[in-house]
């Protein structure tokens, strides 16, 4: 090891005084600060560092004096569900995900919390992505992830918690939910729940149009509520067929989620399902002409650079479906036939996507760009549904490249001789 | 299966000092953090403690910096948006920009902390090993350093027991990783099986992160390989890549089905292997390599390639 490289390493290693784990009460490397060491200062931090002021963060969740209280840590202990929304809710409210706080909860919060998510997923829930039910799989049993919470094993399971018999209704269940939990965060929960129940039962009451028209004025990102709220608004227009109002709605959303400084984890909660949700829409609702194409485009884009980024697949074959299947449409039909020529030809399979593209005809270099973006996208579509098992909808996929886009890489010989067998 | 807690975490660390609760709850001869009684019910989950009363509890137990809601002790939110990236790059196995983006977390983050120096540590053996800079063995004696400054119940009986804070959990990781690097595989497997049965005494995985579990099983599962242990290695990833489906979540997904692809040729050649199986193995190589460039790892899809064998 060279001496520069020894000497990092002792500066870095050293310590103010030695450590002995035996003798209670010794203090660890330097001083931290009691006001350093609490959620309240991590809220301040995140705050300050977005340029946010107390009464912007705490606007439509508590008041402005409850949220100072929080950041200096007076008198608030976290102990009681009733902060853990509260905070949930205030971090969302900047942009951040919450979940790593979970683990605060002692035996009865964790109870009310699982009881939370089991209500929310039994009245349907959007937008949760795959860390909402996270931690509700347990290795040792192997349960899988989303279907555990509307089991009928959870549903006997919940209800009886809630000493209702099996049967019981979903406002059963969220009343007496409310009945045992009565504190005010609770509280605005549970109306949360309600107005979104509301809607998925086609009922648009006055209070539902007065969140809505509040929501448009929120500047900063919104809650998980006020997101799930959003959603099944979404939901009651598109299902009046009234499409204007559903494309306004969506809009909003991923106006309000493209704002300056969510965190990755928070945006990966939200957007790899809302992009395949808005960009299907804008697709299929496309009364823009190729603005609404376009925007369709970009969007179902964004979905899965999300996903490539931070090495997820949430929903992310969808989303690559999806996007294919637009871009080819947008494929002039003379190029789509002189691509399906291509297979006719005596060409050999080639190994590279660059030389395929430098030797097919089209004219237009747009189109000879989606037809980069088909192979590049197809190819890594194929290779998911094979990883997957998914033979079937892996065949389709390269029986499409083969005969709709002319191109058979050398290497995609050795799945088509997998799939033959399957 | 116990739930993991605060509480939970406050008992594991006192029992591993050997400490009673009476020593734990003293602050001096007149006062205390709290009663035996309290400390008690908060161990149990019954109650929960004020932030003050267990910030004390955690001085109490040398366990106050390493147990802040972040591990970097910083004012400045940008240095944990670089660490995010660090992150990034080095799971896209991209050391150079990984390298840039250190020098500019240590230009920002302050020494005078114990986790921050942990974590400028432990980053920096990593990069250093990787440009080899330094030899695997003092790699393994740098990151047991690193570890001992937060953690000192490695390689003890008492670490059955004892309860690891995630950046500890990536440390041990790292130092099983560099054993099976130097083809030490049974060492490699036995640390991280031992530390992945002891992350796993709690199913709620939030205080982990998916990322330290996946990480964990796929290394088991590439040394167990390695150590010859193909039929188990292969089974074990079957079961990982199925998880990857389900959660979503795909950090070395890549690898995972490059070892399927690995294990199964390993298991097909003792026999011979036929025209269909090498084209079914090919497959398997080539899905891993495409997988390796959607996700832009850097170097890993030519590595992968250069197993296809001609049939």
């Amino acid at each position: 090891m060279e001496e520069q490289i020894k000497r990092k390493y002792e500066i870095l290693l050293s310590e103010p005084e030695e450590r002995t784990d035996s003798v209670a009460g010794k203090q660890v490397g330097a001083e931290l600060e009691k006001n350093e060491f609490s959620i309240g200062h991590s809220l301040r931090r995140a705050r300050l560092w977005k340029g946010l002021t107390l009464k912007q963060v705490a606007q439509g969740i508590c008041k402005k004096s409850v949220l100072e209280r929080l950041e200096k840590g007076w008198g608030e202990n976290f102990s009681g569900f009733e902060h853990h929304l509260l905070l949930r809710s205030l971090l969302n409210r900047m942009g951040m995900f919450a979940g790593k706080y979970d683990f605060y909860y002692d035996e009865k919060e964790r109870g009310k919390e699982a009881l939370r998510k089991w209500l929310v997923a039994w009245r349907g829930s959007f937008g949760g992505g795959k860390d909402r039910n996270a931690w509700c799989t347990f290795p040792a049993t192997g349960e899988k992830q989303g279907a555990a919470w509307t089991s009928q094993q959870k549903q006997t399971e919940f209800l009886k918690e809630l000493r209702l018999p099996e049967g019981a209704s979903y406002e059963e269940a969220s009343g007496a939910f409310e009945a045992m939990n009565d504190v005010e965060w609770e509280r605005i929960w549970v109306s949360w729940q309600k107005r979104i129940r509301a809607l998925s039962q086609d009922e648009l009451s006055e209070e539902a149009r007065r969140t809505w028209e509040e929501l448009l004025t929120q500047k900063l990102f919104y809650t998980q509520e006020e997101w799930e709220f959003l959603y099944a608004l979404a939901e009651y227009y598109k299902r009046k067929k009234e499409y204007k109002k559903t494309e306004e709605i969506y809009g909003r959303m991923y106006q309000n989620a493209m704002g300056f400084g969510m965190d990755d984890e928070r945006q990966l909660e939200l957007l790899p399902e809302f992009c395949l949700i808005y960009g299907k829409f804008l697709w299929e609702h496309k009364e823009n002409g190729k603005y609404g194409e376009h925007r369709a485009q970009d969007i179902l884009m964004h979905g899965i650079q999300l996903n490539l980024k931070f090495r997820r697949i949430y929903f992310l074959s969808d989303l690559m479906e999806t996007y294919c299947a637009k871009r080819y449409d947008m494929l002039s039909d003379a190029s789509k036939e002189d691509l399906r020529k291509q297979r006719k030809s005596d060409r050999k399979p080639e190994d590279s996507i660059t030389k395929f593209l430098e030797e097919i005809d089209l004219k237009d270099e747009n189109e000879i760009k989606i037809v980069a973006e088909l192979l590049q996208y197809g190819q890594y579509l194929a290779a998911l549904w094979m990883a997957q098992k998914k033979y079937e909808k892996a065949k389709q996929q390269l029986i499409f490249m083969k005969e709709e886009l002319g191109w058979q890489a050398l290497a995609l010989d050795y799945t088509c001789g997998v799939l033959e067998k399957h | 299966m116990a739930s993991f807690s605060i509480g939970l975490y406050l008992r594991c660390v006192r029992e591993t000092l050997g400490l009673t609760h009476q020593q734990v709850c003293e602050l001096t001869k007149w006062s205390e953090i709290c009663t035996i009684e309290n400390l008690s019910y908060i161990e149990n989950g019954k109650r929960h403690p004020s932030q003050h009363t267990l910030f004390l509890l955690l001085e109490r137990l040398g366990k106050k910096e390493v147990f802040g809601d972040c591990y970097l002790q910083t004012d400045e939110y940008e240095v944990l948006v670089l660490e995010k990236e660090l992150s990034l790059a080095l799971g896209g196995f991209r050391y150079g920009e990984a390298e840039e983006i250190l020098k500019k977390i240590e230009a920002r983050l302050s020494t005078k902390y114990l986790t921050n120096r942990q974590y400028l540590a432990a980053n920096h053996v990593i990069l250093d090993l990787e440009f080899k800079r330094i030899t695997p063995e003092e790699a393994i004696e740098l990151f047991k350093k690193i570890l001992k400054m937060t953690f000192s119940a490695f390689e003890t009986d008492a670490f059955e027991k004892a309860f690891l804070t995630p950046w500890e959990a990536i440390i041990i990781f790292q130092i099983g990783n560099v054993y099976g690097d130097m083809g030490d595989y049974g060492k490699a497997v036995e640390i991280l099986e031992k530390t992945y049965r002891n992350l796993l005494r709690y199913p709620d995985k939030f205080f982990y992160g998916e990322k330290v579990y996946a990480n964990y099983m796929r290394a088991i599962i590439k040394w167990k390989g390695e150590m010859g242990k193909i039929e188990e290695a292969f089974e074990m990833g079957e079961h990982e890549i199925e998880k990857i489906f389900e959660t979503g979540y795909a950090e070395l997904l890549s690898g995972l089905l490059y070892a399927r692809s690995y294990n199964t040729n390993e298991m097909l050649k003792r026999e011979g292997i036929t025209k269909e199986e090498r084209s079914e193995i090919n497959s398997g190589y080539e899905i891993a390599a495409l997988v390796s460039e959607m996700f832009q790892e850097e170097g890993i899809a030519d590595f992968i390639r250069r197993k296809i064998e001609a049939p």
